[in-house]
């Protein structure tokens, strides 16, 4: 995991210096893409040394596992804020968070790609990925077992292919014109109710 | 029931994708453009291996060379930049996939060739999965910034999705598709549910029981297709 200095835990100081590291390291791969982006150029955005940078993190690398870690978990959290509703309204709440923009821009999401392909062969991250897959697919699972209408076969099948399709339909909006958020938002939830096996019509 | 599945062809991932003249086998000395095709492909292989272990970022052409069994600069002579060596990397890793598809669709129409296209999908994966890993570790290293791999990509997209709604379109027209559905829609969740679940696959392949995983696509598809 992540390098921590052993004080960050009760330094209010060494976490404020490690979220503007932060700050610093996404304002600068946002601006020059990750491959581009120098620690120096971190510790410059975050304006403190490159030797104090690495008091509280070994690298630029440690820096992109801790964010990723760091912007899953975010996500997570907020996804597990949905349990108390209604189905259907979680349905929503989760078309609205990865469709409909307000949340994240483009280069953001773009950033994330850029981890997701690091994510696959770099052992850090590929767990963090592999976490957020398996706790994102059950919650799925749950909400496929929650949503009127006959499930085919297991939920966990089912949570599988709409897990699918929904990282799939997210990194086409990226890189594909044809595939605006509206539509591709719109075929998540249609796929997600066809898949809970309500008839829904053409 | 499950339909039996027939593959075309298998091949070691060492072999594949090759070339004509790395297929030819005769004992005469190559031309100059056959050893070029040949020394090309030995770079191809060698960058996916390398990508597919340490990423595209961390791989560099000097890297490639030496792997292939060429000298260091050779990479660097032939396409000028590493940038430009991933763009053909990628054409040539398209070209292996458009040659599947074809063994497996060949004068095949409507539901019938888009199911084969889902056998060649499951076997591209399954026979090829370092040049997969390989390419879209490229494609998602790539696709955060404006640049050729992402347009490339784009466009092979297309391609795709144009495919999946001919053989749609083609089935509504025979019989083998049930009048109604929404070619374009369905191409584009059909894409999409690729991706994603090659992803999936490529950073866990525990996870992912691909057999069952497909067995159970193809039910769904049949589901959503047939009259």
């Amino acid at each position: 995991m992540t390098q921590r200095p052993a004080s960050a835990g009760s330094n209010s100081r060494s976490d404020e210096r490690q979220r503007r590291i932060l700050k610093a390291f996404h304002d600068c791969v946002i601006e020059q893409s990750y491959s581009n982006t120098t620690l120096a150029d971190i510790a410059r955005a975050a304006d403190m040394a490159p030797s104090h940078l690495l008091y509280y993190f070994r690298g630029k690398d440690a820096i992109l596992v801790r964010y990723f870690e760091d912007v899953a978990t975010r996500i997570l959290d907020r996804i597990a804020a949905f349990k108390p509703e209604p189905p259907e309204r979680q349905l929503e709440l989760l078309g609205e968070l990865f469709f409909a923009g307000k949340t994240v821009t483009q280069s953001e999401i773009g950033l994330m790609h850029e981890c997701f392909g690091i994510a696959a062969h770099d052992e850090r991250m590929r767990r963090i990925k592999c976490d957020f897959d398996a706790q994102s697919k059950a919650y799925l699972s749950y909400l496929f077992e929650q949503l009127p209408g006959r499930t085919r076969g297991d939920t966990r099948d089912t949570a599988e292919v709409a897990y699918a399709v929904l990282f799939g339909l997210r990194t086409a909006v990226f890189f594909d014109d044809d595939v605006d958020l509206p539509r591709a938002l719109a075929l998540f939830k249609r796929t997600m109710i066809e898949l809970s096996g309500e008839t829904q019509g053409d | 029931m499950a339909r039996t599945r027939q593959k075309p062809h298998r091949a070691s991932e060492s072999e594949k994708p090759a070339t004509a003249a790395e297929q030819g086998g005769k004992r005469r000395r190559l031309t100059q453009a056959e050893r070029t095709a040949l020394s090309d492909t030995r770079m191809f292989n060698a960058a996916m291996m390398l990508i597919s272990d340490n990423g595209a970022n961390r791989t560099t052409l000097k890297d490639i060379c030496e792997q292939a069994g060429y000298s260091r600069g050779l990479a660097n002579y032939r396409f000028g930049s590493k940038e430009v060596f991933l763009q053909e990397l990628l054409r040539h890793f398209n070209r292996a996939w458009v040659d599947q598809l074809k063994a497996y669709t060949d004068g095949r129409t409507g539901l019938d060739a888009f199911l084969r296209a889902v056998d060649a999908l499951e076997n591209f994966l399954t026979e090829y999965h370092r040049y997969m890993r390989g390419g879209y570790i490229i494609w998602y290293e790539s696709i955060g910034g404006d640049n050729e791999v992402r347009r490339q990509l784009k466009r092979n997209h297309e391609a795709y999705r144009r495919d999946v709604e001919r053989w749609l379109e083609q089935g509504v027209k025979e019989g083998s598709v049930r009048t109604g559905v929404d070619a374009s829609n369905f191409a584009t969740l059909y894409c999409s549910f690729v991706f994603g679940t090659i992803y999936q696959w490529l950073v866990n392949p525990e996870a992912i029981d691909l057999a069952a995983f497909f067995e159970y696509f193809r039910e769904l598809i049949r589901g959503q297709l047939e009259p």
